[in-house]
C-alpha cells in the first residue's frame, strides 16, 4: 500500500509538471510578451538556465497579473455576499475562484521550476544544502540569507528552520566542497529567490481571497474540515469539480509532505496525512484513532465536495449531518467494550465434536494410518500355515509377509496416498522395480518354497488395491456393471 | 465446625448453579425441617450432596467407600463441575453407577 499511494503522489507531482508545460504554452499564446520564446518549450532541461526570465514566464504573463489585481481588489472590497439566487457558474466571482484554483496550482509549478533554478546555481556554493532542505520557500529563504558566505557562523538562521536543521546545516557547511560563486550569478541566484518569495506571498493572498469566499463556494465542505483547509484542497486539486471528481483516498493525501530528513527518526511522522490534519475535528481526536478519523474525515469531505461541485444543498445542512455523524463515529469509537457476561456451561455431549478434515489432517492420519506391511501381515492365506516370530506358530505371526507367491520380502514403507499421485507421474521410471522405492529392493525375490523369483510387477498392484482404493480411475480397471438390455 | 462446613458447601453450590443450569438444577433442603428423608438416605451429616436424575439415584465412586452422597464440604468450584457433569453423562446413557474423575479416599488427609 505505501508504494501504491507513493504513485499517487508521484502522479500529483507528474499531473502539475505537465501543466506546466500545456501553461506555458498558453501563456505565450495569451499574453504579448516582449522576451523572445525559446523553440522546444516542452522539454524544460533544454532551456538556457542562464537567464532566469525564460524559465520562470508566470509573473510576467497577463493572466497572472489580471487575477491577482482582481483578488487585491476583492481583498480590499472585504466579503459580500453577492446574489445566492443565480447559478454559481455565471457568477463573476465564483470564476475568479475558480482562475485563482488554477493560479495557485500554476504558482505551485512555478515556484518549483524557480527552486530548480536556484538549486542548480547554488549547487557550486553549497550542494549539500538542498538535500537538507526541502521546502523550496525555506530553501530559497536560506540561500537569501547566507548569500556567498562562507562561514555559516556569521550567518543567523534563526527563525527561518527549525534549530536542529540549522545545526545539520552549520555542521555540514563547515565541511562543504563548495566555492563562492561570481558576482553575476550570486545576483541571479538572489533575484530568482526573491521571485520565488514574490510567489509565495502572492500565493498566500491568492489561498486567504478564496478562504473567505469559501463559505459561499462551498458551504457543506467548509462546514466539515473548515474553511482554511477546504481552500487549500481546492487550491491543491485544482478546483472544486476537480477535487469532486477525486477518490477520497486521493483527498486524503493532498497536501501530504514528503519523507522526512535521512537520520532523523520516523516513528513520530504522521502516516499519510495531508491537509486534513489541519481541520479540528482531527486534532481533537485521540492520537490512537488518528488514522481512522483521517480516512473518514476525507469521505466525508468528498462527498460534501461533490454535493457543492453539484450546487445541490446551498445552506449547507447536508455539511451540517456529515459533521454531526463523523462526531458520533468518533465518539462510538472511543467507547470502552460492553462487559463480559457470564455465561453458564453448555450441556455436556449435546455439541457434536467438530471433525476437522482437509490435507493437513489426511497427511497427519498416514503417520498413524495402518502400513502395507501391517496389512500383508494380517492376512493369511487358505490353508497354508502362516510363519511366526518364534517358529512353529509361536510368537507374532507374518501372515502373507515373505510368503511365496506374494512377490515381496522386503515391503518397504509404502507411499501416501498423495504420493501416489505424484508417482504416477514418476511411472514411466519405476518399470523393472515392482513399485518399491527403496534402492535396496531388487526385481528378485528369495521365497522358501521355490528359492528366487522373478517378481511380476503387476501381480502385487492388485493384492491390496480393492478394498480401500477407489478403482474408478485405475487404469488397469475394466467397467464395473454392463446391463444387458 | 459442623455450621463452617454446611456454609462452605453452600457457597460452592451457589457459584455454581449458574453455570451448570442448562444440565443441572440445585435444591438445597434444611433436613431439619424435613425430616422425611432423614432415614431413607441416612441424612446426618453437615452437608450432604445427592445426585438424582429422572427420579432415580444416581451413585458416584468417589473412592471414600460411600457411594451414595458427598458428605463432605468441596472447597473446589471447578472439582464441583466436573463431578456434576460425569454424573450428567453418565445418567444420560442410563448408568446407574459413575466414576467421579478425581479420588477423594485422601479427603482427611491435609
Amino acid at each position: 500500500m505505501a508504494t501504491l499511494a507513493d504513485s499517487f503522489l508521484a502522479d500529483l507531482d507528474e499531473l502539475s509538471d505537465n501543466e506546466a508545460d500545456v501553461l506555458e504554452e498558453e501563456n505565450n499564446d495569451v499574453a504579448n510578451m516582449e522576451e523572445d520564446i525559446d523553440g522546444d518549450l516542452a522539454d524544460i532541461e533544454t532551456l538556457n538556465y542562464d537567464d532566469l526570465d525564460s524559465v520562470s514566464k508566470l509573473q510576467k504573463s497577463q493572466r497572472y497579473i489580471d487575477i491577482m489585481q482582481k483578488v487585491e481588489d476583492a481583498l480590499e472590497k472585504g466579503s459580500d455576499i453577492s446574489n445566492q439566487g443565480l447559478v454559481l457558474e455565471d457568477d463573476p466571482e465564483y470564476q475568479l475562484i475558480v482562475d485563482c484554483n488554477g493560479l495557485s496550482v500554476d504558482i505551485e509549478n512555478e515556484i518549483v521550476i524557480i527552486h530548480n533554478f536556484i538549486r542548480d546555481k547554488y549547487r557550486l556554493k553549497f550542494p549539500e544544502l538542498e538535500s537538507l532542505v526541502h521546502h523550496p520557500i525555506d530553501y530559497a529563504r536560506v540561500v537569501k540569507k547566507i548569500g556567498n558566505e562562507m562561514d555559516l557562523t556569521l550567518v543567523d538562521l534563526e527563525g527561518l528552520l527549525p534549530s536542529a536543521i540549522i545545526m545539520v546545516v552549520s555542521v555540514t557547511a563547515s565541511t562543504t566542497s563548495g566555492k563562492p560563486l561570481p558576482e553575476d550569478v550570486l545576483q541571479k541566484t538572489i533575484d530568482a529567490c526573491d521571485r520565488a518569495l514574490a510567489l509565495d506571498t502572492a500565493k498566500k493572498n491568492v489561498l486567504d481571497f478564496v478562504e473567505s469566499r469559501m463559505g459561499y463556494i462551498a458551504p457543506n465542505l467548509s462546514t466539515i474540515v473548515g474553511s482554511a483547509v477546504a481552500a487549500k484542497l481546492m487550491g491543491t486539486a485544482g478546483g472544486l469539480s476537480a477535487l469532486a471528481k477525486m477518490p477520497a483516498c486521493n483527498v486524503q493525501l493532498l497536501g501530504a509532505k514528503k519523507k522526512t530528513l535521512a537520520g532523523f527518526s520516523t516513528v513520530t511522522s504522521q502516516f499519510r496525512v495531508g491537509y486534513i490534519e489541519q481541520t479540528e475535528i482531527f486534532q481533537t481526536t485521540p492520537p490512537a484513532l488518528r488514522s481512522r478519523a483521517c480516512r473518514l474525515l476525507a469521505s466525508k469531505a468528498t462527498l460534501a465536495a461533490r454535493i457543492d461541485s453539484t450546487r445541490g444543498d446551498p445552506l449547507g445542512n447536508a455539511g451540517k449531518t456529515l459533521k454531526e455523524e463523523i462526531h458520533k463515529k468518533i465518539e462510538k469509537w472511543q467507547e470502552p467494550p460492553p462487559a463480559k457476561q457470564p455465561k453458564p456451561l453448555p450441556v455436556p455431549d449435546s455439541e457434536p465434536k467438530k471433525k476437522r478434515g482437509g490435507r493437513r489432517l489426511r497427511k497427519m492420519k498416514e503417520r498413524y494410518a495402518i502400513t502395507d506391511m501391517r496389512k500383508l501381515a494380517n492376512r493369511m492365506q487358505f490353508g497354508v500355515p502362516e510363519e511366526s516370530s518364534l517358529g512353529d506358530g509361536l510368537g507374532e505371526g507374518y501372515g502373507m509377509l515373505g510368503q511365496a507367491g506374494s512377490g515381496k520380502l522386503r515391503v518397504s514403507i509404502g507411499q501416501s496416498k498423495l504420493a501416489a499421485k505424484v508417482a504416477k507421474k514418476f511411472k514411466e521410471k519405476n518399470y523393472g522395480s515392482s513399485g518399491a522405492t527403496s534402492g535396496l529392493t531388487s526385481s528378485l525375490a528369495f521365497t522358501p518354497v521355490q528359492g528366487i523369483e522373478l517378481t511380476n510387477p503387476q501381480a502385487h498392484a492388485h493384492q491390496l488395491g480393492s478394498g480401500t482404493q477407489s478403482t474408478y480411475f485405475s487404469e488397469t480397471g475394466t467397467f464395473s456393471k454392463i446391463k444387458r438390455t | 465446625m459442623e455450621n463452617g462446613c454446611s456454609l462452605q458447601m453452600d457457597e460452592v453450590l451457589a457459584s455454581v448453579a449458574e453455570k451448570v443450569k442448562n444440565f443441572a438444577v440445585i435444591y438445597v433442603v434444611d433436613i431439619t425441617e424435613v425430616l422425611d428423608f432423614n432415614t431413607m438416605y441416612e441424612l446426618y451429616d453437615p452437608s450432604t450432596v445427592m445426585f438424582f436424575f429422572r427420579n432415580k439415584h444416581i451413585m458416584i465412586d468417589l473412592g471414600t467407600g460411600n457411594n451414595n452422597k458427598i458428605n463432605w464440604a468441596l472447597k473446589d468450584k471447578q472439582e464441583f463441575i466436573d463431578i456434576v457433569e460425569t454424573v450428567y453423562r453418565g445418567a444420560r446413557k442410563d448408568r446407574g453407577l459413575v466414576i467421579a474423575p478425581k479420588d477423594y479416599s485422601t479427603k482427611y488427609r491435609y
